[in-house]
């Protein structure tokens, strides 16, 4: 490697790294996400520091080509790492499912949806009593969450 | 004293045929509480259901139909109810064929599909695709429940109070939810037997799904069929 890929690859690390890092900050990603992004970053710092250790790490393995051996990583590690964001979507939808029902079953329940927008619950209320006829179930026009 | 029975009625836009199902079940089956699970509909189908009198239980967003129904059984678990019907909110079903599902719920099963295919005056004429595509499904599941389903994807059944408690929580919510649902419990041990019903075609509003989606979907739940054929083993270990 000559030193201007490594300067590259080097500036190109810490501004991701960067990048992350503020997304943490700014509450827009979970800080466990930092640590495995962190991780691989100091992987890649460590290959700038010492390229040779790809040739080693290829001779145990027995990869030829040294270079295939860092594809071979990058695409087991982003392979591993889509599949935890799949696991995670699902339970996210899963969740978010669950939470639907509920909240449909909680309407019946008290027979009358939230009120939609700022308005206090109480309010809304009485007005939805007001408004119903005698004995009717109470349930404003639609309101669609969207 | 008598079975508290559900019709469960999973609606999504559905405002136009929802009063005159809503209309015949009350005819029909007077005794029997009627919830319409509204699945996200941008229509005034809750509206339609409360003018009629029923119960219902409004989703804030589109779930699918395995959704809706998850919705109904957990409300029919909630309140104690002994057996619950999914019923079409599209006037598809007919609220004679009730009684005879019912009665083989009397009878020890758990989860009873009125089926379309059964020879019977009014049978069902499905599209060739869907035609084609529901004799490979009905394949798959002979092949993988070691019986003979002729109507995989029917959503006129009868549940009982077992049924219900175990679809309460394992309710399969992606579409096509019923040939997953019919897996499940024959896997987990539940009685389930099939019976002719008369069906007609769909009184207002358009099929849920065009062909090429249609493939897609075929194609996933075959996929997960197979995926599921693992929980076989349980089989005999009935969750009651």
């Amino acid at each position: 490697m000559t030193p201007r890929i490594r300067l590259i690859v080097l500036a190109i690390t810490f501004i991701c790294l960067l990048l992350i890092t503020r997304q943490v900050r700014r509450r827009q990603m979970r800080a466990s996400y930092l640590l495995i992004w962190t991780a691989l970053t100091l992987v890649v710092i460590g290959l700038i520091a010492f390229p040779q250790g790809v040739d080693t790490i290829s001779g145990w393995l027995g990869i030829y080509y040294p270079p295939a051996t860092i594809f071979l990583a990058a695409t087991v590690i982003l392979f591993l790492i889509s599949i935890h964001f799949s696991r995670q979507l699902t339970r996210l939808e899963e969740r978010t499912r669950i939470l639907a029902e509920e909240l449909a079953l909680l309407r019946l329940e008290r027979s009358e949806p939230p009120p939609p927008g700022p308005r206090l619950p109480a309010e809304s209320a009485m007005e939805a009593v007001d408004d119903a006829p005698p004995g009717a179930m109470v349930q404003p026009a639609s309101f669609i969450d969207r | 004293m008598a079975a508290r029975t559900l019709v469960i009625i999973p609606a999504f836009n559905e405002e136009e045929s929802l009063p005159a199902v809503l209309a015949t079940l009350r005819a029909g089956v007077p005794d029997f509480d009627v919830l319409v699970v509204d699945d996200g509909s941008v229509d005034r189908t809750t509206d339609v259901a409360i003018a009629a009198g029923v119960r219902v239980a409004r989703l804030p967003f589109n779930l699918g139909i395995g959704g809706a129904l998850r919705t109904g059984f957990r409300h029919a678990v909630q309140h104690g109810y002994d057996r619950a019907i999914q019923f079409d909110a599209d006037g598809q079903h007919e609220v004679t064929e009730l009684a005879p599902m019912l009665g083989d719920l009397d009878n020890g099963a758990d989860l009873v599909v009125g089926t379309r295919f059964a020879p019977h005056p009014a049978a069902y004429r499905p599209g060739i695709i869907r035609g084609g595509a529901m004799n490979v499904l009905r394949l798959a599941v002979a092949i993988l429940s070691g019986r003979q389903f002729s109507d995989t994807s029917s959503g006129f059944r009868a549940f009982s109070r077992p049924m219900l408690e175990y679809f309460a929580h394992t309710y399969p919510v992606e579409y096509m939810d019923s040939v997953e649902a019919l897996l499940l419990a024959c896997y987990a041990g539940f009685t389930v037997i099939e019976r002719p019903v008369v069906m007609h075609e769909r009184s207002a509003g358009r099929p849920s799904t065009r062909n090429l989606k249609l493939v897609y979907h075929y194609m996933r739940l075959i996929v997960v069929l197979f995926a599921m054929a693992s929980l076989r083993q349980r089989r005999g270990a009935r969750a009651t």
